[in-house]
């Protein structure tokens, strides 16, 4: 009995042994992918040149990928009727896309169609958000005081300047629509950037930063290196939104770099645009990790594809503090 | 439904009236153990002449109103030698029976168990596996485990392979109430979930429901755990030993006072790190510059003590505590320098209750409890650098600690009260003060002499509320046939100035049929305060207790049962079909995770939902002879609907299962061998993978020159547990062999897990192929384990 029940755990414990070290009990069966055109055109009202992207979508299992479409062509059309077609091989710009040039949209409603061979026809639809500057009837307004700087120079003569402004925002707040902003700094910190630029003669980088922590309407966006900031409900005003700036700038001649300005970009985006950013985020940088964070579905504002159409406005706010 | 309740006031009335005519005397008092004194939860006693009987309460007390005269009582306990009595009656009579154990083995039929059979019993959705069969079904690493032998009952599922996680009809976790001598547990896992707090040694008894709940019950929507400590042996010191290959542990209870106060203790451990360590000393040995430092373990400690204090009077005192303590360190030197890191996560649950019964008359039975429940999780991270020179020694040191927890206070007042044949009330209230402390993390940094340090403290604040509830039930006799149990249920929760309140009515009806069989209906409204924050896939400690507050509603649900019932040849038989309907059910928000909680308010982190949950049950239960076991099949169905997840569209809860059947059977060869086996099946878990993927695009600038495109991929998931795991399906044997030696009795306990050796789904990858292309798999982490144990018994 005893060596019978020996002999059979032997046979079990080894037979479970060379199960565990393989562990696998199936591969998962999936249906087959239908690629699906993914599209990227952010547009603003006027601009040298502006440029767009049509991907095919993939199936996870798809060894190669999301592929580029060089063949894509686009129609953007007013909805007074004007319309403005390019893309296609000949459009197509090496490292860049499909590039659009001498951009000049009016305000109003728009729709982009692109168009592909064996793929189904795309549409997405934008109004465009009020054109917001400095002045105007969609104005922001800011106040901006140097509380610190510091300045170094190497044995060497190399220099380096920091310094710590106070920045205070006020965003147009309509009281009939919701308005989503967009403001980041144009030479945004960034490792890459960081690292590709240390071994450079001048170089620097710039720090924006919400001075109220976890302040729901102003939400850090990491693919757009931005904060994306709404109107949360028509009480709760964009009045005097509270940062901090820092620059940190350094080359050969501390002349130079002290006049090197911080230019920050207020862009006022679509409500589209704005949610495909935040999904993306979420997407992109899940907070507990893939296994641990729920799962978020891709947003889109195209008609039986991926991506986004979105249309915004933009100013570029320049700093200087010599 | 007002004529209903008409209706039901008219008879109640008229019993009462008829009852006060009659010349009865009420009988009562404790039916125990004949060896040990511990008292029998739920043993029966059957008077034939009159054709009535009674049940003991969850203190072993009961009270039944008998005419003068003289009577042959039957008294009855599930694995008990049935005794029959003569009682003369002439006046109230204050009278103790007991119950020798162990003669489960003969198929003795006696007419006082009829009280006691599945159709007869007014509370539908209730099940109860002997502890005897507990300790005799199959266990991994020859641990026996309370939790996972539920888990082999219809109606109650896994949450995964190995662990001890309940799912019951459709319901989360958190919708389990818990409940170890009348005090809540938070968290009952040890080891992530594969073994449950409950050492089986300590454990008198266990019963859960999973619906037509009695008004007595609240807080739950889903299922009540009630899990009851051994009192402790009155008579003579007894204990028991047990060492297997994860834990030992041990267990030894006796009288303090012959007959008068007892005592029980009992603890376990496990000794992963006391094998692992020498051998971890042994390979850091090899290379003195990286040393690493791996530990886990648990332990938990049961103790009770129980005091007559007179006639009318006992009470009970009982604590217990359990930790699980979960870290790796490691250390890498590097010339002058020397870097380390420690991470740690542990948790901790303690629990404490003193009660005291009495006996104000012989109708009259009252239970007051307070109690003390903790629940504390911590998860930190030390990371040092130092570096030493001849002249100056530097340290940069960062630690981070998280933490989180639920303290209850709890004082809770229960009555029975036998006011007649007809009418057995039971009536009472609670209150609760509740400190939830959902995550704080503080941060300490220090960067040498030159900067300066940090410490800080981020997260959410404490939140403090109040639970109160009240109930009444009646336990109604209305005919020979027609018996009910309907009452009313209170709750009211005040936290930060917000107040919830709730009432929750409570029905259960058991007709019997000519045929020996009945049939039995249910409805029960629940409401739960409290919420647990976790995430589908995982049940880890890192999920988050947290209350309903001004902006968390707290969660509800409606449940209607009916079914049918019957004892053929000492098989009972039910089928039961069920349908429930959640509210304000909790989820994270898409993209969101317990780490967000970690710096974040968790009110923004979540999204509240519905649910509804129906299937059918079967259940065949053979509870007495040389063979039993029973078979268990489910076919069910769980949906959940949040508007911010899955685009508002209803999807599968994660363990929505169509099919659930198990199989288990105990044969006792002789008095030296016992067998047992086990098979399980179950429908795959839903689950939600990436499914394809496209290239997304971000302007560089949004001013300026021609803004280039910065491009990465971007992953899209199914929709919403749109896939499915494959089947899981196992079998489990076990064989025992006992030997009674001089001063003990020793058991050897040879078990094999996954005798079959079905590899099931534990986790999916996606992996990449030595040719490039991509698969999605399966992997199980759970073979054919064999396993011996060893048990001695004094």
């Amino acid at each position: 009995m005893k060596q019978l029940l020996f002999l059979l755990a032997l046979i079990l414990g080894t037979t479970g042994c060379d199960k565990l070290s393989e562990g696998v009990v199936r591969d998962i069966a999936f249906p087959e992918h239908d690629p699906q055109i993914a599209v990227t055109f952010m547009a603003r009202p006027v601009a040298d040149s502006l440029v767009a992207r049509a991907h095919s979508s993939a199936g996870i299992l798809d060894s190669i990928g999301s592929k580029r479409i060089k063949e894509a062509v686009y129609t953007l059309e007013h909805a007074a009727g004007n319309s403005i077609t390019w893309g296609g091989e000949a459009d197509w710009v090496q490292g860049l896309g499909h590039v659009l040039t001498d951009v000049d949209l009016a305000d109003g409603n728009w729709t982009l169609t692109v168009e592909a061979p064996e793929f189904e026809t795309v549409t997405a639809t934008q109004v465009m958000p009020p054109r917001i500057d400095s002045t105007g009837n969609y104005a922001y307004a800011y106040t901006a005081a140097l509380e610190d700087e510091f300045v170094d120079e190497d044995e060497f003569g190399y220099a380096y300047l920091t310094r710590t402004i106070d920045f205070s925002l006020t965003l147009p707040d309509r009281a009939d629509a919701a308005d989503y902003f967009l403001v980041r700094a144009q030479k945004a910190f960034n490792w890459d950037y960081f690292e590709e630029e240390e071994e450079a003669e001048y170089g620097g980088y710039v720090v924006l930063n919400p001075r109220v922590e976890d302040d729901p309407r102003i939400v850090w966006n990491q693919p757009c290196r931005g904060y994306l900031i709404q109107d949360i409900d028509a009480v709760e005003a964009l009045n005097n939104l509270p940062f901090e700036i820092y620059q940190e700038v350094w080359g050969p001649e501390l002349e130079d770099i002290s006049v090197e300005p911080i230019v920050l970009e207020v862009c006022a985006i679509s409500a589209e645009m704005a949610q495909y950013y935040k999904r993306l985020d979420l997407i992109d940088n899940p907070s507990g990790g893939p296994l641990f964070t729920e799962p978020v579905l891709a947003y889109s504002n195209v008609s039986s594809g991926y991506g986004c159409f979105g249309l915004y406005t933009s100013s570029a706010l320049p700093l200087s503090f010599e | 439904m007002k004529h209903l309740f008409s209706v039901l006031v008219l008879s109640f009335l008229a019993l009462v009236a008829v009852e006060a005519q009659a010349q009865t005397h009420q009988l009562s008092g404790y039916i125990e153990d004949a060896a040990s004194g511990e008292m029998l939860l739920g043993a029966t006693l059957w008077c034939e002449s009159v054709q009535a009987g009674t049940g003991t309460n969850a203190y072993g007390f009961y009270s039944i109103a008998l005419p003068t005269g003289t009577h042959q009582l039957t008294v009855s306990y599930i694995g008990y030698t049935p005794q029959t009595y003569e009682v003369q009656l002439s006046d109230d009579l204050k009278l103790d029976f007991e119950l020798s154990a162990g003669i489960a083995i003969d198929e003795a039929v006696v007419t006082g168990e009829a009280f006691n059979r599945i159709e007869d019993q007014v509370q539908m959705s209730k099940m109860e596996i002997p502890m005897d069969q507990v300790r005799r079904l199959p266990a991994i690493g020859g641990e026996v485990d309370l939790l996972k032998s539920l888990q082999l009952m219809p109606g109650v599922q896994s949450g995964g392979e190995g662990t001890s996680g309940l799912y019951v009809r459709g319901g989360s976790p958190d919708q389990n109430l818990i409940v170890l001598d009348g005090v809540p547990l938070y968290s009952v896992s040890h080891l992530f979930g594969f073994f449950s707090v409950f050492n089986s040694d300590a454990v008198k008894q266990m019963t859960i429901t999973k619906g037509g709940f009695p008004a007595r019950f609240g807080g739950r929507l889903s299922s009540v755990l009630e899990v009851n400590m051994k009192d402790g042996n009155m008579k003579e010191v007894h204990g028991t030993a047990n060492v297997s290959i994860l834990a030992s542990k041990f267990m030894v209870e006796g009288p303090i006072v012959e007959n008068k106060a007892s005592f029980m203790l009992s603890g376990r451990r496990t000794y992963i790190d006391l094998i692992v360590n020498p051998i971890i000393a042994s390979i850091n040995k090899q290379d003195p510059d990286i040393t690493t430092d791996p530990r886990y373990f648990f332990y938990d400690l049961n103790g009770k003590v129980n005091w007559r204090v007179g006639e009318r009077d006992r009470v009970y005192l009982s604590f217990f505590n359990g930790k699980d303590d979960f870290g790796l360190a490691s250390t890498e030197r590097f010339g002058v320098s020397q870097s380390s890191i420690d991470f740690g996560l542990d948790w901790f649950n303690s629990v404490a209750a003193a009660r005291w019964n009495h006996e104000w008359t012989p109708k009259l039975f009252s239970n007051l409890t307070v109690t003390r429940s903790e629940y504390t999780f911590n998860t930190g991270i030390e990371f040092s650098e130092t570096e030493n020179t001849a002249s100056d020694s530097t340290t940069q040191q960062i630690n981070s600690l998280y933490r989180s927890g639920i303290v209850d206070h709890a004082a809770r007042m229960d009555f029975n009260y036998a006011l007649n044949n007809a009418h057995y009330l039971r009536f009472g209230g609670n209150m609760t003060l509740h400190r939830f402390n959902p995550g704080a993390t503080t941060f300490q940094a220090e960067f040498g002499q030159e900067f300066p340090g940090i410490d800080t403290t981020l997260g959410a604040e404490k939140v403090r509320s109040t639970e109160q509830f009240l109930y009444i039930e009646d336990e109604i006799h209305l005919s020979d046939r027609f018996r009910a149990n309907i009452g009313l249920h209170g709750a009211r929760l005040q936290v930060n100035g917000t107040s919830f309140t709730s009432l929750q009515p409570r029905v259960a009806l058991n007709y019997r049929l000519r045929n020996g069989g009945a049939i039995k209906a249910s409805y029960a409204r629940m409401n739960q305060f409290v919420h647990l924050l976790t995430n589908e896939g995982l049940a880890l400690p890192t999920d988050l207790w947290v209350p309903a507050t001004d902006q968390v509603d707290p969660q509800s649900s409606q449940q209607w049962a009916a079914g049918w019932a019957k004892t053929f040849e000492g098989v009972e038989c039910s089928v039961e079909g069920y349908y429930k309907s959640m509210d304000g059910l909790l989820s994270y928000r898409e993209g969101a995770s317990f780490s967000n909680t970690f710096n974040a308010n968790w009110e923004d982190q979540v999204t509240q939902g519905i649910g509804t949950a129906y299937g059918f049950e079967f259940l065949f239960q053979k509870k007495q002879g040389r063979t039993t076991g029973w078979i268990g099949y489910t076919l069910s169905w769980a949906e959940r609907q949040f508007d911010e997840i899955n685009s508002g569209n209803w999807f599968p809860y994660t363990y929505d299962r169509r099919h659930d059947a198990s199989v288990v059977l105990m044969h006792r060869f002789s008095d030296d061998i016992d067998f047992s086996a086990t098979w399980v099946y179950g429908t795959g878990r839903a689950l939600t993978l990436p499914e394809s993927t496209f290239r997304a695009f971000v302007p560089s600038s949004f001013t300026g020159y021609t803004p280039a495109l910065n491009g990465f991929d971007v992953e899209i998931p199914s929709a919403k547990n749109a896939y499915r795991t494959s089947p899981y399906h196992r079998a489990d044997v076990s064989l025992t062999f006992l030997k009674t030696k001089k001063h003990y009795e020793r058991s050897w306990i040879f078990s094999v897990y996954n005798v079959y050796n079905n590899l099931n789904p534990f986790f999916s990858l996606v992996d990449v192929n030595e040719d490039g292309s991509r698969t999605i798999r399966e992997y199980g982490i759970f073979p054919i384990i064999p396993s011996i144990a060893w048990r001695a018994e004094f």
